[in-house]
């Protein structure tokens, strides 16, 4: 009951949060100097086509007005028309969205396999030479820019050892032979629903460069959060006490402190998940992945501010949802956060 | 800057500094970039953007330690002219982001009420876009140059500035000696710049000295999507970008200004969490 109310409260909040998303997202992009009419055209636009572009695209109303018609097709699902490709660009988002969601899950999850274990027998292990090594790995994930981290996984893994693909999706050749059938739309798990060993291992192959160097500031990020968090926890009174009582160092450790220390951790994934939005961009056109990312790249690079202004709102909602959905498991496992008065 | 100085006393100092090694690491690491800064015209063997299409894509060696780009540049001069530009980043992003984040910051944690509702909601709605999607966007609704760039990063940061200000306003304010100076009638500007202020800065500190390594990944972020550095620019995310095309023949056009990125970033991260270190006894061993 108390979690529905909570949730309920920060639904409420959400709206209110995405609507000034919005409105920062449109007035943002709609300070781009370049004419939106004669991109639309493309080439040599005369006056006269560029001034009935832009009246019959809304282009030269003020700009409340042109919100106000952005939100009325917005709550329809419409997000408008990309400039450059003139397709609807909810359906370019939606074309590319199965890329970005396989890539950003993935990387999630090596980031917390990598980074929890790490993290907590750095704490463990405290002021050991294991411990400074995982430090250092951990400020190292946060100090390496993704696009060059991609570039040296090519360099290693691709161009000299010729261990993996240099990029792409899945290779063309084996796609013709071995075609997918879609199912989910994710090229990792309709290959493996259909039993088509051949493509999966295509997809799968393509897919371990780009989720390492997007995973990798997360691990960083994990690992440290992980890490001082245990050691907090090793240090509190009720470690202190199971040790006094003689109950050895592996059941304490594992049984009563890492379920605590694994609480900071929760939180931390939310922003995690933001990086790695961030980090499609880069990662995704590094590696020429059909995805959001690339997508959004492309489209600022044109020019093309309906499709940025639709990846903008996409993955921002995204953002929310997932930090919306960290507070209410934090919610629903700390027991702590229900009895705190709350004037955050 | 009472709790600073204090600290700061010679033999603390010392013993802080054993204790860390790799806060020393870090500070030797920037201390380095700033005499390469400094220096760049002693120490590159060769201007930086002569071009000798003679002497392109030559692989390191004695003479050029880093090798050569396509137009035959010496990368290692273009390396350390980069450390100027880096360092110049650093400071522009994190003093902007002062200039508009301590401001903010100040008036709504002493004033609180309806201001401090405002300036709130406000920076609640930049901090709901994920990290990096703030800049690139602001950044692509201006013109294309560093600046414009550097001017994006610092007004998605600022928020940040202005939250972590605030929370320790908080605390400050209340504070006995704020409570005295405002009982003899001291003017509310004079308290806020002499007791307040000094006295809550230290997690900024903390916040501004890491923020001057992620100013430049972000600023070489913004070059490798076009919205940062021009071409001509000596700056080390541009570099990276524009070997981007040749990198898998020649590996040494992407890996060295790549790596001086890494370690610059790294350099600040270390003094960062050094800092949190000496300015936070709370956190102290963990």
């Amino acid at each position: 009951m108390l979690l529905l109310r909570y949730t309920a409260r920060r639904l409420l909040l959400m709206a209110v949060v995405l609507l000034g998303i919005s409105i920062v997202a449109f007035v943002i992009t709609h300070l781009i100097p370049s004419s939106p009419a004669a991109l639309w055209i493309g080439g040599h636009a005369t006056q006269e086509q560029i001034d009935r572009i832009n009246e019959e695209m809304g282009f030269n109303k003020p700009i409340y007005v042109q919100y106000l018609l952005y939100m009325k097709n917005l709550l329809r699902g419409d997000l408008g028309v990309s400039l450059c490709t003139k397709r609807p660009v909810r359906d370019e988002l939606a074309r590319r969205f199965s890329a970005t969601f396989e890539l950003v899950t993935l990387s999630l999850i090596v980031a917390v396999l990598v980074g929890v274990p790490l993290g907590i027998l750095s704490a463990t292990h405290k002021d050991t030479w294991g411990d400074r090594i995982s430090r250092l790995i951990s400020i190292s994930g946060v100090s390496l820019p993704s696009f060059f981290l991609a570039m040296l996984l090519q360099l290693a893994f691709a161009s000299h050892l010729h261990l993996l693909p240099l990029q792409g999706r899945i290779d063309s050749e084996i796609l013709s032979e071995h075609p997918i059938t879609t199912i989910t739309g994710l090229y990792l798990i309709d290959p493996l629903l259909t039993g088509n060993w051949v493509a999966f291992k295509s997809s799968a192959q393509h897919l371990i460069l780009p989720v390492f160097a997007l995973a990798f500031t997360s691990v960083g990020i994990v690992t440290r959060i992980a890490r001082s968090s245990m050691v907090e926890i090793l240090n509190e009174d009720y470690i202190r006490t199971a040790h006094a009582y003689g109950l050895s160092r592996p059941l304490v450790e594992y049984k009563y402190a890492f379920k605590n220390a694994l609480l900071p951790v929760i939180t931390v994934l939310g922003l995690s998940y933001g990086y790695m939005l961030g980090g499609t961009f880069f990662i995704e056109s590094m590696f020429d992945l059909p995805g959001l990312g690339h997508f959004g790249y492309n489209s600022i690079i044109r020019n093309d501010f309906p499709a940025v202004m639709g990846v903008t709102l996409l993955y921002a909602t995204s953002f929310i949802l997932v930090n919306l959905i960290v507070d209410l498991v934090y919610f629903a496992v700390d027991p702590r956060i229900r009895l705190k008065p709350k004037n955050d | 800057m009472t709790a600073l100085t204090a600290r700061l006393n010679l033999r603390y100092t010392a013993y802080l500094l054993r204790r860390n090694p790799m806060f020393v690491l870090g500070l030797l690491i920037v201390l380095g970039l700033v005499l390469c800064a400094i220096l760049a015209p002693v120490i590159a063997p060769y201007d930086p953007g002569k071009i000798d299409f003679r002497a392109k894509h030559l692989p390191p060696s004695v003479e050029h330690p880093f090798g050569t780009n396509i137009r035959g540049q010496d990368i290692f001069s273009q390396v350390v002219y980069g450390t100027r530009m880096s360092l110049l980043i650093s400071v522009i992003v994190v003093a902007l982001s002062l200039l508009m984040g301590v401001p903010t910051g100040l008036i709504a944690g002493y004033f609180g009420g309806r201001v401090d509702e405002v300036i709130m909601r406000m920076t609640d709605a930049f901090l709901a876009f994920p990290p990096m999607l703030l800049p690139i966007a602001i950044a692509a609704a201006l013109e294309r140059n560093l600046l414009n760039g550097l001017i994006a990063i610092a007004v998605s940061w600022f928020p940040w500035y202005t939250r972590i200000l605030r929370a320790t306003v908080l605390v400050t304010k209340e504070e006995l000696y704020v409570e005295s100076a405002r009982s003899i009638g001291v003017r509310d500007t004079l308290i806020i710049l002499r007791h307040v202020l000094p006295n809550s800065v230290s997690p900024l500190v903390i916040q501004a000295s890491m923020d001057m390594g992620y100013a430049i990944l972000f600023a070489a972020a913004l070059s490798f999507i076009g919205l940062g550095a021009k071409p001509t620019d000596m700056e080390w995310g541009r570099m990276v970008t524009s070997a981007r095309a040749e990198f898998l023949d020649f590996w040494w056009t992407a890996t060295f200004p790549g790596l001086a990125i890494f370690v610059t970033v790294l350099g600040f991260n270390l003094i960062g969490d050094g800092l949190r270190d000496i300015l936070d006894p709370k956190v102290r061993g963990r």
